[in-house]
């Protein structure tokens, strides 16, 4: 049973003009990434992940090739792919439980389902008893879980994560980190996933995507979900049980590090 | 020198410097150091204003020149703030409309409101609406310049997200740019406000220029200027202080009202 292409980036760069001068932010990058894949870019900072993320999300058009969702080029947002952005970007003057339904207030659903959709989410993230919140009470990781819960709520095919936990501290990043999977399990998703760490990385992904430094281009795939399990059968698992062993972990961490830091020496 | 305890200090700390100058104030006038002409001591001044109340100034008792001097800010105020408003979001919004009317404004926001009064004579004659342009002047000028701002000051990151979940222009400027802009709107229309208020006085010496008639604080201070009733003067003065305190305090309590997720 071959897993479909979901998404394909064919040939993708893309060049800023900078007070006149072309910047190659991205360049050439080919890639597939197959339904319910968990894809995570790594690469040193300004490698242009964010921009092929951004891309992807339809936010910004590449300057020479197509990216394909589904085989259909991609031309713009849409509610198909969701974006968790660095910061937890909600809005201000809605409380909790709006803020996760103004997503699913542009489809066509029903006042009643969107309502059982936004509580589903709520309890996922554990933001019970903050519905009537509005974001500046909340603490750092819980607007992060809305603004993951907001994404979630509209099913996307796609969801787009960039760098989301970078401005946590660290437990609460492992927390995270777990609900993200929790959460994966659960729903059917393909993720592409930015971060700069390592071991976020491995924790998280199937696969893990180095990027070089700039022009950003791939500069290996390494599948990574042989050494835990693949993802159908991590489906059906809990968490404790996908993650990955000291073991294993040790020398892939070392590896990518390896990797990693070629890019960052001049 | 004994000093009370401090609680009961930084209790009377904020009143200390404006009642020694109110005491100071009286003593001089009292003591007959200057004419009452030129400094009328602050009880007299509050004598005078309770006499307003039942004691036409002007053709006028103070309940009506404070109400017709409402009645013209209002009018003034509102549809400047409405105006203003308006055409500095849709100006913040759309470039094209932006650099139309940019250039006109840039100008016109230097003429102060008091260099209008000729033309709204001209325009609209000697009355309510001559007096409600002048006011409304001086707050149409900040309440634009804010909104255009907002519009522009609004992180794009909000109008992103609403993109990714597909929404239209029309809901982003609705739902997002709206709400995101409502409380520096308000601060333009509060420091319009302020402004306007301020023109009270230019506004209302086109009333009638004459003894018989006229109603305003504005007027009031000036019809008291040719009788030399200073202590009239200080009390419209006073009255004009104090009522933009309130219409202050008024429009912050409207922004927390409007805009529940601000502390």
């Amino acid at each position: 049973m071959g897993a479909q292409i979901k998404l394909a980036i064919e040939n993708v760069s893309k060049d800023f003009i900078r007070n006149d001068e072309i910047i190659q932010a991205v360049f050439e990058v080919n890639m597939n990434i197959k339904t319910n894949e968990f894809i995570v870019l790594v690469g040193p900072s300004g490698c242009g992940k964010s921009t092929l993320l951004h891309m992807v999300a339809g936010l910004i058009r590449p300057t020479s090739g197509k990216i394909l969702l589904e085989g259909k080029e991609v031309v713009g947002p849409g509610p198909d792919r969701s974006i968790v952005f660095q910061q937890s970007a909600l809005y201000p003057w809605l409380t909790v439980s709006k803020n996760i339904e103004f997503g699913l207030a542009e489809q066509k659903i029903s006042k009643n389902e969107r309502i059982n959709i936004v509580n589903k989410y709520i309890t996922m993230m554990g933001l019970k008893g903050f519905e009537k919140a509005y974001p500046h009470q909340l603490s750092g990781g819980m607007q992060h879980r809305v603004s993951i819960a907001r994404s979630y709520a509209v099913n996307p095919d796609v969801l787009l994560m960039d760098e989301p936990f970078a401005a946590l501290d660290a437990q609460l990043r492992m927390v995270m980190q777990e609900e993200l999977i929790k959460a994966w399990i659960k729903e059917k998703h393909t993720v592409i996933f930015v971060t700069h760490s390592v071991e976020e990385a491995i924790y998280l992904g199937d696969k893990v995507v180095m990027m070089s430094r700039r022009p950003g281009r791939i500069k290996s795939i390494i599948d990574i979900s042989g050494e835990k399990l693949l993802s159908d059968e991590r489906r059906h698992k809990q968490v404790n049980e996908v993650m990955i062993t000291e073991e294993q972990f040790t020398p892939l961490r070392a590896k990518l590090w390896d990797m990693l830091r070629e890019e960052m020496d001049d | 020198m004994v000093l009370a305890p401090r609680y009961i200090m930084k209790k009377i700390e904020p009143f200390i410097v404006v009642l020694s100058l109110l005491i100071i104030w009286e003593m001089v006038s009292a003591l007959n150091l200057v004419s009452p002409i030129i400094l009328p001591e602050p009880s007299k001044i509050l004598k005078s204003l309770y006499n307003m109340l039942f004691t036409p100034v002007g053709g006028a008792t103070l309940i009506v020149h404070v109400w017709a001097s409402l009645e013209k800010f209002f009018i003034g105020f509102l549809v400047a703030a409405f105006l203003g408003s308006f055409l500095g979001i849709w100006m913040g919004w759309s470039k094209r409309v932006n650099s139309v009317f940019a250039p006109f404004f840039e100008i016109i926001r230097f003429i102060p409101p008091v260099a209008w009064i000729s033309f709204a004579i001209l325009w609209f004659g000697m009355g309510l609406a001559a007096q409600s342009y002048i006011i409304g002047i001086g707050a149409f000028i900040p309440a634009l310049e804010n909104s255009r701002q907002t519009i522009k000051l609004i992180d794009p990151i909000y109008i992103q997200v609403a993109r990714v979940f597909g929404a239209s222009d029309r809901t982003i400027f609705w739902k997002v740019l709206l709400p995101a802009g409502l409380p520096l709107l308000i601060a333009g229309v509060r420091i319009g406000m302020g402004i306007g208020w301020m023109c009270l006085v230019a506004a209302e010496m086109i009333s009638r220029p004459t003894l018989l008639g006229g109603e305003g604080l504005g007027y009031l201070i000036e019809t008291s200027r040719m009788t030399l009733r200073s202590d009239y003067i200080i009390g419209g003065m006073l009255l004009i202080g104090v009522i933009g305190y309130c219409l202050d305090v008024a429009i912050r309590y409207l922004e927390k009202v409007l805009c529940p997720w601000r502390r």
